[in-house]
């Protein structure tokens, strides 16, 4: 895909990715584990990116994040621009200093991502000062403010205690906080959802929609739940062995899937509303790091394999409509099955 | 609320009642000694061939009752019958032979499958312990349960390393009806796999189920999930059951305001349903087990709650259709007896 294919000619783009490559160092050498994803985010736009645990959705906002672990990957692509920076000629150091005030992320286990050793309160005020020189006076008032921003009760008082102290929801909350704290242009959400009670997932979905709608930043937000898509994002990738195969609005992947493994995705769904449908499930596996399927990655699992999807190069992603791509070649004689 | 009944249709296969899990930390000086009640008075029947769900919030006790009608932790008080047999205070001897009957499957399949272990004697161990077969047998009977949970028999001279985290499930339900059980209890089984693999484990259960006729207490979060799978559900809030019933009536009709917001605040995976539904997001979290409110316990975070509320607990009454539920609006106030608190909504917006 090219970046014209894409929506990313539109003048309020934040990120913008062309052809990214990411090769990760596992025993048995060196392994592409995505491969050629081009993508970009507008401005209050949340982007879906969907797929299997292994489908390369974590690892390519890692990587551009530039939180990949540098001697065991390899980062390449043609385009790697967030706002005015050229993310592929930034050293570490620099792109540590990008971070902050651009882009932040949240992860699945905030437990994981809090040191245990500090107070909440010193974690967001660490952050203020080490991205924009804040005092220490200011940044501790500064911290309490955000507390309460996300919804954090009683914040001067919470800011004082450990993570260890805090419910999973509310420790959601504080990495929300963390990631605000600099008020970045795109904030990375992997997985911030799925971890939690429903309850309280429908909490921290109703506080990431409010505070984008505050702040009009990009969020990228990664999820196996095409529930969760469904109630948040504006436009989706969906991911599978390391490239994207299918890119559309939300409702018009929802209710038009052109590619045979996102009507799987939505058929394989159990539906609260519609429980008397036998669950369908993808056969097979995602295909391992290193032994890729030649033609389509996907063809071993798809229901509509013909014999030129067997072999030669991976199906080129293709303009199916305006907006939406597709990276299947039969997509001009199927009828697939959506979830209006 | 203290006698929670969920009567079977005919004679129910475990019977549990007034199910009490007490946790008491040390005693330590100058220190209050804060008890906690995990599971508060549980009971409910199931019955053979059926599949009961039970569905909460983290920390509401869902694990904590599976793990004491097992016997995992030990309850505090209450019946657990198995057949008319009593489970609690039964010496440990007698307890590993009912133990047969009752096996249980839990989330992660990376750390309930021994590492170390071939595939061949982590399932042959409890044959080793309730059956005691020879040799052969027991290499026949492996082969069988593989064959029988969708894997090759070959894979029983593996190690679990091998084994994606689906393969790895079905290796701990091979494991788990290897000695002919007649119930399962299974703690989150299928939350840890990718949607396509969850159905497949989910397939598996059913066919199961339908073939030697086994007997599922089915504990998940995810509600989609046990409205797919269950005959009936039970849903608990804070170590007490707060409403049950058949699972076409819970998750249409909800008697209960908790049950109506937890069914809320599932996404549907269709955005147009999605932006139409109305949602009830519930304020904070579920309050601290160790300090529960008085009255009914959900009516810091209920819509709903009256006066009432806050000083009486509300008993147990029928709900409309099938079940019970435990809720002052069927008792006092604006009198829903036993209808859907949805006609209620209604009503108010």
């Amino acid at each position: 895909m090219t970046a014209t294919q894409n929506a990313a000619t539109l003048t309020d783009t934040t990120l913008e990715v062309d052809n990214l490559v990411v090769d990760v160092l596992t025993e048995s050498g060196w392994a592409t584990v995505v491969d050629g994803v081009s993508f970009s985010v507008r401005r209050g736009e949340t982007l879906g990116i969907v797929g299997e645990s292994g489908s390369g959705k974590s690892v390519t906002c890692l990587s551009i994040a530039g939180l990949m672990p540098p001697k065991q990957t390899r980062v390449r692509a043609d385009t790697l621009r967030l706002l005015d920076h050229d993310l592929t000629r930034l050293s570490p150091k620099e792109m540590s200093d990008v971070r902050g005030p651009t882009i932040s992320m949240i992860f699945q286990e905030p437990m994981s991502s809090l040191n245990p050793a500090f107070t909440v309160g010193d974690q967001i005020a660490e952050v203020l000062r080490r991205h924009e020189g804040a005092s220490r006076r200011e940044s501790k008032r500064r911290a309490v403010e955000l507390l309460d921003r996300v919804g954090v009760p009683s914040p001067a008082r919470r800011a004082t205690q450990y993570p260890f102290e805090f419910s999973g929801g509310m420790r959601q909350r504080v990495m929300i906080a963390i990631a605000l704290a600099c008020n970045p242009d795109v904030i990375v959400a992997d997985e911030p959802t799925t971890a939690l009670d429903v309850t309280v997932q429908a909490q921290i979905l109703e506080l990431l929609r409010e505070i984008q709608r505050e702040h009009g930043m990009s969020v990228i937000f990664i999820t196996h739940d095409l529930g969760v898509v469904a109630d948040i994002c504006d436009r989706v990738l969906v991911m599978y062995a390391g490239q994207i195969v299918e890119s559309a609005g939300l409702d018009e992947l929802f209710e038009d899937p052109r590619h045979p493994y996102m009507e799987g995705l939505l058929a394989a769904m159990p539906r609260m509303d519609n429980p008397s449908e036998a669950l369908a499930s993808i056969p097979g596996h995602p295909p391992r790091v290193g032994a890729m399927p030649e033609g389509c990655r996907f063809h071993p699992r798809c229901r509509y394999a013909a014999e030129a999807c067997t072999g030669g190069p991976t199906p080129p992603l293709e303009l199916v409509a305006a907006h939406h791509t597709t990276r299947c070649l039969r997509h001009a004689e199927l009828t697939l099955k959506g979830n209006p | 609320m203290t006698a929670q009944s969920l009567p079977g249709r005919a004679d129910p296969l475990l019977t549990v009642r007034d199910l009490e899990v007490t946790f008491a930390p040390r005693k330590r000086l100058f220190r209050e000694r804060i008890e906690l009640k995990a599971v508060d008075g549980v009971s409910f029947d199931l019955t053979e061939g059926e599949t009961l769900g039970l569905v909460g919030e983290s920390g509401c006790g869902k694990s904590t009752t599976a793990r004491g009608l097992m016997r995992l932790v030990e309850p505090t008080g209450g019946s657990v019958r198995l057949e008319g047999r009593e489970l609690l205070g039964l010496p440990a001897k007698e307890l590993r032979s009912a133990r047969r009957d009752i096996q249980m499957v839990f989330q992660d399949p990376y750390s309930s499958l021994d590492p170390s272990m071939l595939v061949r004697d982590s399932i042959g161990e409890p044959l080793d312990v309730h059956v005691k077969l020879g040799r052969t047998e027991r290499v026949e009977r492996v082969a069988e349960l593989l064959r029988r949970v969708g894997l090759p028999p070959e894979y029983m001279t593996r190690y679990p390393h091998e084994f994606s985290g689906g393969q790895r499930q079905r290796l701990t339900i091979a494991r788990a009806i290897a000695a002919d059980p007649k119930i399962l209890v299974l703690d989150e089984a299928v939350s840890a796999l990718d949607v396509s693999t969850q159905n497949q484990v989910i397939g598996l259960l059913e066919e199961l189920s339908a073939e030697i006729g086994l007997t599922y207490l089915f504990i998940a979060h995810d509600l989609s999930v046990v409205r797919h799978i269950s005959h009936r559900v039970a849903v608990m809030y804070l170590g007490q059951i707060v409403e049950h019933g058949d699972a076409a009536r819970v998750f249409d009709a909800p008697a209960h305001p908790y049950t109506e917001a937890l069914l809320s605040a599932v996404p549907v995976p269709s955005p147009r349903t999605q932006r139409s539904r109305e949602r009830i997001v519930l304020s904070g979290d579920p309050p601290d087990p160790s300090r529960v409110p008085p009255g009914c316990r959900f009516h810091t975070r209920c819509t709903y709650a009256m006066d009432v509320c806050r000083t009486e607990v509300p008993p147990l009454t029928p709900a409309q259709g099938s079940g019970e539920v435990a809720c002052h609006l069927h008792t006092a106030g604006p009198r829903l007896a036993g209808a859907s608190v949805r006609t209620l909504a209604r009503v108010s917006a």
